[in-house]
């Protein structure tokens, strides 16, 4: 796919309202989706010949040839050192309380066995998540306001 | 609103009666937290002055007029792939409750707010501390409109507008208590059939061809909820899950 293929392809998704489009074929797989919360971008086309990001949100692109690795994948060895703390239950994760609210734990915070750390959501009970662990949060592996399967890994703590 | 004369066994037997508070949710759980109280206790207020709807809603009330409260429960008994049965009993509860007062036309809209025809008349917003893969504790926020008759969401009333008469909240504050405390021993009988069924017959649009929106507007029918409490809308394609804030009913 060319570089301005994806170009028009952004443009027109940008006017037509969709916040999440998924395109395959047997020669690739793009996926774009608009949100504010995108911390990575991962972009195909030059930077130059790319639309000029709206003020309210950013827009990531992600060009992959595989299939996604599911999010629970570690990168490094030493990762494996970390314990995670899973999730109990189907439904909809959240970091803070409510939208205002800062997020229970953040990225190199300590955290100790007990602590609430996420909000899960199913059928509007809401389930403070008490972490069973002690340690720095490393990792936090799921999007806020996302949906969560069973025993699906949602932070990596270093016990250290 | 201090004195409870309740007839029940154990909800209701504690009471923490604050004249105004921010959330009595909150409060009840900063207390369940510190162990400071036993399953069945009341959190109540005349005055709730930033209530919690759902996820960063507020529950509108105005003073003295409603019933505004928190019940706590530790329902040990329950898998926590189970919990939203939970969500079940106390929709029933509240609809036991009302209808002793309307009969017809109260229904209970999914997951968990109570409907006299199409107007809102109260929610449930409950919150629950996990802990080891453990429901530890439940703290169920239940917020009723009894005597208020102004609002200014477009689309609530009151028990009062509904009957055409004022009520005393003393007097009809037991009879709540008494009506979760018999859901509640039902739901710890393990009688979810039963009471899966009873919410079926209750559930606002169930059966009922109506136009929702999802990421697009479309026509469909409730044909119930799922294992794990979502809402299941058929289409005469197919039947869709929906989690809450993911479909709106519109007419």
């Amino acid at each position: 796919m060319k570089a301005k293929e994806i170009q028009e392809l952004i443009d027109f998704i940008s006017k037509s309202g969709l916040d999440e489009v998924n395109i395959e074929t047997e020669e690739f797989k793009i996926k774009v989706k608009k949100n504010s919360q995108v911390k990575t971008k991962f972009i195909e086309a030059p930077k130059s010949t790319a639309p000029a990001p709206e003020p309210a949100s950013s827009k990531s692109v992600q060009a992959e040839e595989s299939k996604e690795k599911p999010a629970a994948s570690t990168s490094g060895g030493d990762e494996t050192r970390y314990k995670t703390i899973t999730s109990p239950m189907i439904g909809t994760f959240y970091r803070s309380a409510n939208p205002e609210s800062p997020s229970f734990a953040n990225i190199g915070d300590k955290i100790t066995a007990g602590q609430t750390v996420c909000i899960i959501e199913a059928m509007k009970l809401f389930n403070e998540i008490e972490s069973e662990i002690s340690g720095t949060l490393v990792k936090v592996l799921v999007d806020n306001a996302t949906p969560v399967e069973y025993d699906q890994p949602l932070f990596l703590v270093d016990p250290s | 609103m201090h004195k409870i004369f309740t007839n029940t066994l154990f909800i209701g037997k504690e009471v923490h009666y604050m004249p105004f508070c921010h959330s009595t949710n909150d409060i009840a759980a900063d207390l369940v937290r510190n162990s400071q109280l036993k399953e069945g206790a009341v959190v109540i207020t005349d005055n709730q002055t930033s209530g919690k709807g759902q996820r960063g809603n507020l529950w509108e009330s105005n003073p003295n007029s409603n019933l505004t409260f928190s019940l706590v429960l530790k329902p040990h008994f329950l898998d926590v792939s189970e919990q939203y049965f939970l969500n079940i009993a106390i929709s029933l509860a509240l609809h036991d409750f009302l209808s002793q007062y309307m009969g017809e036309g109260i229904r209970i809209k999914w997951p968990n707010d109570l409907y006299f025809y199409d107007n809102k008349l109260g929610g449930i917003l409950i919150e629950n501390g996990i802990k080891k893969n453990q429901l530890e504790y439940a703290i169920v926020g239940i917020g009723l409109n009894i005597n208020q008759k102004k609002f200014h969401a477009p689309n609530a009333t009151s028990l009062s507008l509904a009957c055409g008469q004022d009520f005393d909240l003393e007097e009809v504050l037991p009879l709540l208590l008494h009506a979760l405390e018999s859901r509640y021993i039902q739901l710890k009988k393990v009688q979810f059939t039963r009471l899966l069924e009873e919410y079926y017959q209750k559930l606002y649009w169930m059966h009922e061809k109506h136009l929702f929106k999802g990421l697009d507007y479309f026509e469909g029918t409730i044909q119930g909820i799922d294992k794990t409490g979502r809402i299941i809308i058929s289409t005469h394609e197919k039947n869709y899950h929906f989690n809450i804030k993911e479909v709106k009913f519109i007419r």
